[in-house]
């Protein structure tokens, strides 16, 4: 393996199916909304509305279920940040009250549930407006520049989600199949169990199952966005079905002990052509799936008979070997004709 | 009247005690007239950010302050080596907060974090400010640190002094594992339905696991932040690796199960089998039951031995049929993972 593979799967292990990278994209797009107004209006405030629209956005990261959660989300902060600024620019020459009024909202915020990454955003934004000047008529036009920033904050979120959904599923079912692709050939004794780059299998297996609910969350997305595209949704849901077996029979290799699993294959006589096999396939599938192709006619997969008497441990093996092959021909089988999605 | 549950009665000590902070943090700010003051109590909002668990709100403002510190020093050096100022750079102001968030997003370090911001921030400050204003660019470095230390010494403070038990991140451990524990017994009863039954698993049947998977790196990181607690590095007592690695295969076993629950290829269970089976799900389910997190370490377990004579009794055992066998091997290996969970 080459020094740049590596490094690739290392960057793909950091930002895997690029959803980091989207969400940034997601606090750029409102600032730099933002940035055009100031420069076209050259409103009487500052940095702030060059800043806040990416505040509201970055709250509506903890919530990537669903777009009216997102919503909500964005308009619990850039209500905090209105209570906050106001309170805070109304009452500043007022000592106590100030205090009174500050302990009364970050209390009441915290105390909604479910609610507190949100509710401590609203105040580290609220917070960065105050100035030794600022009085009620500063909180006035703060609170403008909120409510703006908000507008600016949900429409690239819900325009960003509706047009970069595509992208997402077919990037996250390719990774996910990468990943596979990997898991598969450490369990098969081509590739090191553990090393720097390629982190540890228990972050491996952890982020399979993560990936795992986002691809799901994001296939019924593209269920109620698109509801004129039922076929690719349904098309993407039975490639991921697919590649979700495919985990759990690679699981049943795993869950042999290495110097049992690596006896067996040296017994089953076609075990190497087999893993060669396996592995371009799932190369071709995640290839496919990433770059939204068709795959071309797939050779055939039937299994070579492995008769009994060789050891449990070696049938397990060989039953493990010869269920991955019957379920990525299937995976072929639905990537023939067509793209994914 | 009803009283309150645990969980309310914790967050409204909770939501007091940031309150406080908040509060304590305007104080000062307020009362000795601090120009840039309010970044005190942005400092207490950005701890609580990362949620306001005992340890990880401890662990945060450690890093706050190591980032914050490593951040400006290398704003002062850049400053110092390149300052040019124009307003224009203020134009920059949305790709800085990209980066910034980018490589908070990767890394998952809020330490990195920190430190860019720190770094940026400062610099396009005093890039905009030009050379007639009378920002002290020195001095202003210097006012931040100085703030985001009395921030986050506010923070620590009142987390050890307002109700620092009641907000114990032990609290949210139990929960969590209770909660983990709950859903593997849950997915062994099912799949050992189906399997008895002789159909394959459910379409979204793997969101449990899944799940299950999410809950282990919850209770994962909440055990590691225990050590602001304990005061030593939970990790480094070697129960810790033990536990995980169990979990690990647990939810391993899982899988296996779901897979091979999968591809029975068209083969039948006897009824003496399948109520076999199912007692013997039964039976883990309720060694998983006893070990949600004990304030003390659990008596080592009898679920290997209570369901060995069980499945010794099966037909898939006593005439060795392949691949059910290999599911009757999994349900084993299962029961022996559970009595070395409770040992631990």
């Amino acid at each position: 393996m080459t020094a740049v593979s590596e490094l690739r799967r290392y960057w793909r292990r950091l930002d895997p199916d690029q959803e980091a990278f989207l969400f940034s994209l997601e606090v750029l797009i409102p600032c730099l909304l933002g940035t055009l107004y100031w420069l076209v209006f050259r409103p009487p405030a500052s940095i702030l509305l060059v800043l806040s629209p990416g505040f509201i956005a970055i709250a509506s990261h903890q919530r990537d279920d669903s777009w009216r959660e997102k919503a909500k989300s964005m308009v619990f902060t850039a209500a905090v940040i209105a209570l906050c600024q106001s309170g805070i620019c109304a009452l500043f020459q007022q000592k106590i009250l100030l205090l009174a009024w500050m302990f009364l909202l970050t209390f009441t915020a915290f105390l909604i549930p479910n609610r507190r990454y949100e509710s401590a955003m609203g105040l580290v934004f609220g917070s960065l407006a105050i100035s030794m000047e600022s009085n009620w008529l500063t909180g006035m036009n703060h609170n403008l520049e909120v409510a703006l920033s908000l507008g600016f904050a949900l429409a690239t979120v819900w325009l960003l989600n509706v047009l970069t959904l595509r992208f997402r599923v077919r990037k996250a079912l390719a990774v996910y199949a990468a990943d596979l692709l990997h898991f598969l050939l450490t369990r098969l004794g081509e590739e090191p169990e553990s090393s720097f780059l390629n982190g540890t299998l228990d972050d491996l297996h952890q982020n399979l199952s993560a990936l795992a609910l986002k691809i799901e969350r994001l296939i019924a997305k593209h269920r109620s966005l698109r509801p004129g595209a039922q076929t690719t949704s349904e098309r993407a849901a039975a490639a991921f079905a697919l590649l979700q077996d495919v985990s759990r029979m690679i699981f049943l290799l795993g869950g042999i002990p290495a110097e049992q699993r690596l006896a067996a294959l040296a017994k089953i006589p076609d075990a190497k052509a087999m893993a060669k096999d396996l592995r371009e396939r799932l190369q071709r599938i995640a290839s496919s799936v990433g770059g939204g192709e068709k795959l071309g006619v797939p050779g055939a997969a039937a299994a070579p008979a492995f008769p009994a008497g060789n050891g449990l441990v070696a049938e397990k093996v060989h039953f493990a070997l010869a269920i991955l092959l019957q379920d990525l021909a299937r995976l072929e089988d639905l990537l023939r004709d067509k793209p994914l999605l | 009247m009803r009283r309150p549950s645990d969980a309310t009665i914790r967050r409204v000590k909770e939501a007091f005690r940031i309150a406080l902070a908040v509060t304590v943090g305007m104080f000062v700010f307020r009362f000795f007239e601090f120009p840039r003051g309010n970044w005190i109590v942005l400092t207490i909002g950005a701890i609580y950010l990362g949620g306001s668990n005992h340890g990880l709100v401890i662990h945060r403002a450690n890093s706050r302050i190591a980032g914050t510190f490593a951040g400006l020093a290398m704003a002062f050096l850049l400053v110092s080596l390149f300052l040019s100022h124009d307003y224009r750079w203020g134009y920059a102001l949305p790709f800085l907060w990209f980066l910034i968030y980018y490589i908070g997003a990767i890394t998952g370090s809020y330490t990195h974090t920190v430190f860019y911001l720190s770094m940026c921030v400062p610099i396009i400050i005093a890039l905009m400010a030009g050379d007639a204003s009378d920002l002290n660019f020195d001095e202003a470095l210097f006012e931040r640190f100085f703030y985001t230390g009395v921030g986050a010494s506010i923070v620590l403070l009142l987390e050890v002094s307002v109700f620092p038990k009641t907000t114990s991140v032990r609290g949210n451990l139990q929960a969590v594992s209770r909660s983990l524990f709950a859903g593997i017994q849950t997915e062994v009863v099912h799949v050992v339905e189906r399997f008895a039954a002789g159909k394959p698993m459910e379409g979204n049947s793997w969101t449990l696991n899944a799940v299950i998977m999410g809950k282990y790196g919850t209770a994962r990181e909440l055990y590691k932040s225990m050590e602001h607690e304990l005061g030593h590095d939970v990790r480094e007592d070697g129960r810790y690796e033990k536990i995980f690695g169990v979990l690990r295969q647990i939810s391993g076993s899982l899988k296996i199960l779901a897979a091979l629950t999968n591809n029975m290829r068209g083969q039948v269970l006897s009824e003496q089998d399948k109520s076999l089976l199912s007692q013997t799900a039964a039976a883990i389910a309720a060694a998983f039951s006893g070990i949600a997190f004990e304030e003390s370490p659990g008596q080592p377990g009898t679920a290997g031995r209570r369901i060995e004579s069980l499945l010794a009794a099966t037909d898939v055992v006593q005439n060795h049929l392949t691949p059910q066998l290999f599911f009757v091997e999994e349900l084993r290996l299962l029961a022996a993972r559970a009595d070395e969970l409770k040992a631990l």
